[in-house]
């Protein structure tokens, strides 16, 4: 999907200024905010969409300025695309993904999650979904144990020294175990 | 440096979305990485699939996940087939570790997992309680008692036994079990449909059958009218029973004097033919009136191409709540009395109306697709013919041939989904035809 990107130059009444939790200050295009459900409520609700009323600062204590400098990327890129429907991914049958959009998740996995969480709690359902279809793209047509290597899962059976026959481990641990899990650091091209 | 991505710290409804994203096998497989994984993950993601059919029905088990699919109307499947010595000429095996089971010889074709294991129905046993695990919903159980080695240990298994429908064959060898209904009934639990069709069985406890909306029974010398009358189902059929002409009366006037307004169709079969005279029946019997009812009573529990009965020939009862009642005699082949309750008295305008409801959701999907693909050179040829077919809201057989040949260029993929929208579509068609051919005659004769 490609869309034609008109040249406007954005004034401040059609801005708001959303503050990072490192504190640094953002100045976001009022038609930016409307892909991000979280922010889109806010405005609605202060009607910051009026140029009467004054707006202050939204705080993003969950947000650095890098996973917002990189959600900002991602909305300009966005700006003229239709609104996100739920339905867009019920025919995608492979993993296909614009050249733009890989180039711009070609980043480590730390910051993918980050990136994630940051897509979740501002309810960026395009880009939510992307990351999450781009997360289950590692994994698709992978046998278990190669998934245990790109995840770096350890397996919870071992085997018995003596008869080499498998023995199970308590399953019922504690939450840490389960964190063990992670992505290796050079994940298969997508 | 390894940098970790704490894949199950995603907060839950992220980690749900990537789950969602997985193919059914991918989902299995990533179940398989660990029990913590089968356990934590698949708990809090609750995926819900349509069913689960468990099938003990040859001589090795057959476990089938029935998965909707995101467009809502289509199915998937994901097997599990058990196997027996024609594992040894499978080039590529896997293995496959479900806690401290191991199920060394797997092979893995597509959405089918064929396995080799020493104890086939143990196996099946050890493999649907990790199935059910990952995947939440009902069960439908299939048994040919002729087939089973250890019935009972097979119905210890709750997940299996807590079932929505069973099904029970005796297959041709029945001199070989001793295993009959009764004892079957007495340790599954069953929410909604039983099917048996078991000759040698003496007696079943009525209270085990009462309560189901479906009940087909090969074997039903051991009921008595009150039974018939006091059962709460929606669609009965017994093939032998002790009931005659005067019983099929006393069921009728039962209904029309009662409230109940759940039955749909009661079918009681017989050897012989068998003169049901309805001038005995106390009720006033009449001819099918087309200002009534319809000519064609709709069973949804057949295929489209059978789901119509001609009840021209019926005869008629109209109870003072406005509920319709049509009985009506087939002889010949099949000698079988059927007692159809008119809900819906024209069935065909609301059948109609529901097919052209799903054949529009159809070319919806058509259209999506063919959205998605507009632009690119190799869906050029298939989107001209997809692109005539949306315009004209029909699929016309005469391209079909170069149907088959423009899909010859497109992905595997897209060509299945195209494939399917036009197995829909063509199924659904059909069934529009035939049903207005019903509504036009109806019209004709009012």
């Amino acid at each position: 999907m490609s869309c034609e990107e008109p040249t406007t130059s954005p004034t401040p009444e059609n801005n708001i200024t959303v503050v990072s939790s490192d504190g640094k200050e953002f100045l976001l295009d009022l038609k930016l905010t409307e892909q991000s459900e979280t922010l889109a409520r806010l405005i609605s609700n202060f009607e910051y969409d009026r140029t009467d009323v004054k707006k202050d600062p939204v705080p993003l204590g969950n947000i650095t300025s890098a996973q917002m400098q990189k959600i900002i990327e991602w909305l300009q890129h966005h700006r003229y695309y239709p609104k996100w429907e739920q339905n867009d991914i019920h025919y995608s049958t492979s993993f296909t993904f614009e050249t733009w959009v890989e180039e711009y998740l070609n980043i480590p996995n730390n910051e993918m999650f980050e990136l994630l969480n940051a897509a979740n709690y501002l309810n960026i359902p395009r880009l939510f979904s992307t990351i999450c279809r781009i997360m289950a793209s590692r994994i698709t047509g992978k046998s278990a144990e190669q998934i245990r290597t790109v995840l770096n899962i350890k397996t919870d059976v071992k085997n018995d020294v003596y008869t080499g026959i498998p023995i199970q481990e308590d399953s019922s641990s504690s939450e840490d175990g389960m964190s063990e899990i992670s992505l290796s650091p050079s994940p298969p091209p997508i | 440096m390894t940098v970790s991505f704490p894949l199950l710290r995603l907060p839950a409804v992220a980690l749900r979305e990537v789950l969602l994203n997985f193919g059914t096998m991918d989902l299995l497989e990533f179940s398989f990485t660990s029990t913590r994984v089968r356990d934590c993950v698949f708990r809090s993601a609750r995926l819900r699939v349509i069913e689960h059919n468990v099938e003990f029905l040859k001589e090795y088990p057959h476990i089938v996940t029935v998965f909707k699919n995101d467009d809502g109307l289509n199915e998937h499947k994901l097997e599990w087939e058990f196997v027996g010595g024609q594992m040894a000429g499978k080039s590529h095996q896997e293995e496959r570790r479900i806690g401290c089971h191991r199920f060394e010889k797997c092979h893995k074709n597509g959405n089918i997992i064929q396995c080799h294991f020493h104890n086939p129905e143990f196996g099946a046993s050890v493999v649907f309680n990790h199935i059910s695990k990952i995947f939440q919903g009902p069960v439908n159980l299939f048994l040919d008692l002729s087939h089973i080695r250890n019935l009972y240990s097979i119905l210890l298994n709750q997940n299996i036994s807590e079932c929505q429908k069973l099904e029970v064959y005796e297959g041709y060898n029945n001199e070989q079990n001793d295993e009959d209904l009764y004892g079957i009934l007495d340790m599954v639990n069953i929410g909604k449909e039983l099917k048996a069709y078991v000759t040698n069985q003496d007696e079943i406890d009525f209270d085990q059958i009462c309560h189901l909306e479906s009940l087909t029974l090969e074997n039903a010398n051991w009921m008595t009218l009150p039974d018939l009358i006091s059962l709460n189902c929606r669609y009965g059929s017994f093939i032998n029973h002790k009931f005659g002409p005067s019983d099929v009366n006393s069921f009728a006037e039962n209904w029309y004097n009662s409230t109940n307004r759940t039955l749909a169709k009661m079918q009681l079969g017989w050897d012989v033919d068998t003169e049901l005279d309805l001038k005995k029946s106390k009720l006033e019997w009449k001819k099918w009136d087309p200002k009534i009812r319809s000519r064609c009573f709709y069973d949804p529990s057949e295929p489209y191409h059978s789901n119509r009965i001609d009840c021209s020939e019926g005869y008629d009862i109209t109870r003072s709540d406005g509920l319709t009642a049509t009985i009506l005699v087939r002889d010949g082949f099949e000698c079988y009395a059927l007692f159809l309750v008119w809900h819906d008295p024209y069935p065909e305008k609301t059948r109609l109306n529901q097919l052209r409801e799903r054949m529009a959701e159809e070319f919806k999907k058509f259209e999506n697709v063919f959205e998605n693909h507009r632009g690119y050179e190799k869906y050029v040829t298939v989107g001209k013919i997809v692109k005539s077919w949306i315009e004209s809201k029909e699929i016309a057989h005469l391209s079909f041939e170069e149907w088959k040949y423009a899909l010859d260029y497109i992905t595997e993929d897209t060509c299945h989904l195209y494939n399917r929208i036009v197995k829909n579509v063509n199924d659904i068609q059909k069934e529009i035809k035939l049903w207005e051919s019903v509504d036009n005659t109806n019209n004709c004769i009012l």
